[in-house]
């Protein structure tokens, strides 16, 4: 085999989201989640440009998931535009559909199961990070709230702005909900910050964050995955080599690491956050390792693509670790809420404020 | 192809050392599947293993063949006998060329569904050379051939001890051997099945993976970890001037296995009927132990190969123990 499962953006004139290297050649491979034909035919003309520097034995594949155009539409768009384009380039230049259980639709390459298993997961995270999600109110409230677990003090419209790269009316609509519940404390100066969260709101608060994030779930189809501490130091080792900056440890070790007291012994699995990168660390973590659709699968490992900054990251000797929210945020989606709301509960220049 | 029932590989390994003369021990390897199922089931009285040759390689070299006729006139004054059935059950004579002898395979008086299998550690490897060689030995019962393959000389890097006084190779080593014996998908079958044989050595290589991580993650071990490093250094030892070529292709085989859905799948078919019994491993965890052999062994013996690694090499290449 000489399967090249490489997710970097080749340096062509038109970068492709990824390529596969098997034994009957190359194949470039191009997501597009879209609904409109006009793209899809902008992206097999981008493609024919790509092919057209390229050895004849590659091929290129448009994959359209997730798409209300059906399959004969695309394939009635692909059969115009090889009219139209020299035949040695049109022969080479396919299209495909991906379903929401997984199966991949015609493609000539759908009979190779590690082919369809790298698309799969090069098509997720394609999807879910190609168009950043524009920062909203959550985003804007995560921030406040992160902020105040720093035990940084208020900020200036302007700055939240910075941070969250929002605009204002975004940053301004969501300091008044939080400010029309008497969560926010006014500065003279306009500054705000967050003053304190009831438990409901905490509850709130995580339900919220959680759901402003993507979730991608690995499982081990072994059934001999790493301990997630393991998991975790193979990450760290790779961060050793200045790689995967933005990628780090969140869930229960990320929350052990803020407030070691936390009444858990064993973490059931990796929780990991990434700003702004894709998922090529897992398969550094644990090459075994496959991505599931299924929210009930056994995740060994669960990648949260989060928007905002990378700020919040942070670095010790002893790892890479996600902001105190992601890590509470995990511990809520575990159904941790008790060792939540203690972690919270633990800050120091939050005691006193707490109802 | 007819299942043979399974044997506690403890037992069948006692059961050979008892027959072998004790002056032997000294100069016996146990591989293949004896070797990988005492390795990780001994102590395990749930699983067993389905061979019927026990492979028994004398080893070095220079004393494979003496060893190995010495060894033979006992089994055969024991009442050991040679397996029947087969177009090789009778000893060929003076004027036969040594790859049309039969080779040793001896039945114990037992009954047992099982024979040894005598071989022959290699020669220094010599790349023109071919990879399966024939010594004749003359008996008392007639004249066999102690067969020898290249890659087996890996099986004498460090094998591990039993307290049977015989030693068994190491899996990763047998892994090894296996890999750089098929760079790709070979079309020669089994006997008597139409699985190929490429499939079964290079099924056999992601099955014994397999098993060392699950004993790993069993007693919290690194094991499967130091593969790479340990292949390195073998073949650094054993075949020191092809070392680099030899790493370099090494992971040929495994790749276009795991690209060829068809060739894995019987991979997996023969594994499931030899060591992988009763594990329940079907094709995803089979395919995602493929990936991790190629991360987690292939790639790495990949970058000890490369020049600018050089360092890297001198520093984690482990040196056989004092037994090796």
């Amino acid at each position: 085999m000489s399967s090249n499962l490489n997710l970097q953006k080749r340096t062509t004139r038109y970068e492709v989201d990824g390529q596969w290297s098997g034994p009957n050649g190359m194949v470039l491979v191009e997501i597009r989640r879209s609904n409109n034909a006009r793209d899809i035919r902008d992206t097999l003309v981008s493609l024919a440009y790509v092919l057209s520097h390229e050895k004849s034995t590659v091929a290129a594949l448009c994959v359209v998931p997730k798409s209300r155009l059906s399959l004969s539409r695309l394939v009635h768009e692909l059969d115009q535009f090889r009219e139209v384009v020299i035949p040695d380039l049109a022969s080479r230049i396919h299209i495909a559909t991906i379903s929401d259980d997984g199966h991949l639709t015609g493609s000539p390459y759908d009979n190779n199961s590690e082919f369809l298993r790298w698309l799969i997961q090069l098509a997720t995270t394609e999807t879910a990070t190609i168009v950043p999600a524009r920062s909203n109110r959550q985003s804007v409230s995560s921030i406040l709230v992160q902020l105040w677990l720093r035990g940084e003090g208020p900020q200036s419209f302007k700055a939240l702005q910075h941070l969250c790269g929002a605009s204002y009316p975004t940053v301004s609509t969501a300091v008044k909900n939080l400010s029309d519940k008497g969560f926010i404390e006014h500065q003279s100066d306009r500054r705000v910050g967050l003053k304190y969260l009831t438990h409901d709101a905490w509850l709130t608060m995580f339900k919220a964050h959680s759901e402003n994030r993507k979730v991608l779930r690995f499982i081990d189809p072994t059934g001999q995955s790493r301990s997630p501490e393991s998991m975790a130091m193979r990450l760290f080792k790779l961060q050793e080599q200045d790689l995967f900056k933005n990628v780090a440890v969140g869930g229960v070790l990320g929350a052990k690491h803020y407030f070691p007291d936390l009444d858990i012994t064993a973490s059931p699995r990796l929780d990991i956050s990434v700003y702004g990168e894709g998922t090529e660390f897992v398969k550094k973590i644990d090459a075994a390792l496959e991505q599931t659709s299924n929210p009930q699968a056994n995740a060994v490992l669960v990648v949260h693509l989060v928007q905002g900054p990378a700020r919040f990251i942070e670095r010790d000797a002893s790892g890479t670790w996600a902001p105190e929210l992601e890590c509470l945020a995990d511990l809520f989606e575990l159904g941790l809420t008790r060792e939540a709301m203690e972690m919270v509960t633990s800050y120091p220049h939050k005691r006193g404020n707490q109802r | 192809m007819k299942l043979s029932t399974p044997m506690s590989p403890q037992a069948v390994l006692k059961e050979v050392a008892v027959a072998l003369p004790p002056q032997s021990h000294q100069n016996v390897i146990i591989i293949g599947s004896l070797a990988a199922g005492y390795h990780f089931f001994t102590g395990d009285g749930t699983k067993g293993i389905r061979t019927k040759d026990i492979d028994c390689m004398f080893s070095p070299h220079t004393k494979a063949v003496a060893s190995a006729i010495q060894v033979t006139e006992q089994l055969l004054q024991a009442n050991w006998t040679q397996r029947q059935g087969t177009e090789w059950s009778t000893p060929g004579g003076p004027d036969d060329p040594a790859d049309k002898l039969p080779m040793v395979r001896l039945q114990p008086p037992t009954g047992s569904e099982w024979f040894l299998e005598l071989l022959g550690a290699p020669d220094t490897y010599q790349p023109d050379a071919p990879m399966k060689q024939y010594h004749a030995v003359k008996t008392s019962a007639g004249y066999f051939s102690i067969c020898s393959f290249g890659f087996l000389a890996l099986a004498e890097w460090d094998p591990l001890p039993t307290p049977f006084g015989v030693r068994v190779a190491r899996p990763e080593m047998m892994a090894l051997a296996n890999m750089l014996h098929h760079e790709r998908i070979g079309e020669a079958l089994m006997s008597d099945t139409n699985w190929k044989r490429s499939n079964k050595d290079l099924g056999r290589v992601l099955a014994l993976a397999y098993l060392a991580i699950q004993r790993d993650r069993n007693s919290n071990g690194a094991d499967f970890d130091e593969w790479a490093a340990r292949m390195w250094a073998a073949l650094n030892a054993k075949f020191p001037g092809q070392a680099h070529d030899l790493a370099k292709r090494a992971g040929n085989g495994i790749r276009m296995l795991l690209e060829s859905p068809t060739d894995l799948d019987q991979a997996l078919t023969i594994c499931n009927l030899g060591l992988l019994a009763s594990m329940e491993v079907d094709q995803a965890a089979f395919a995602a132990t493929g990936r991790r052999v190629i991360a987690e062994v292939i790639e790495p013996l990949e970058h000890l190969a490369t020049p600018h690694s050089e360092k890297a090499r001198t520093e984690r290449a482990p040196g056989p123990s004092p037994q090796g």
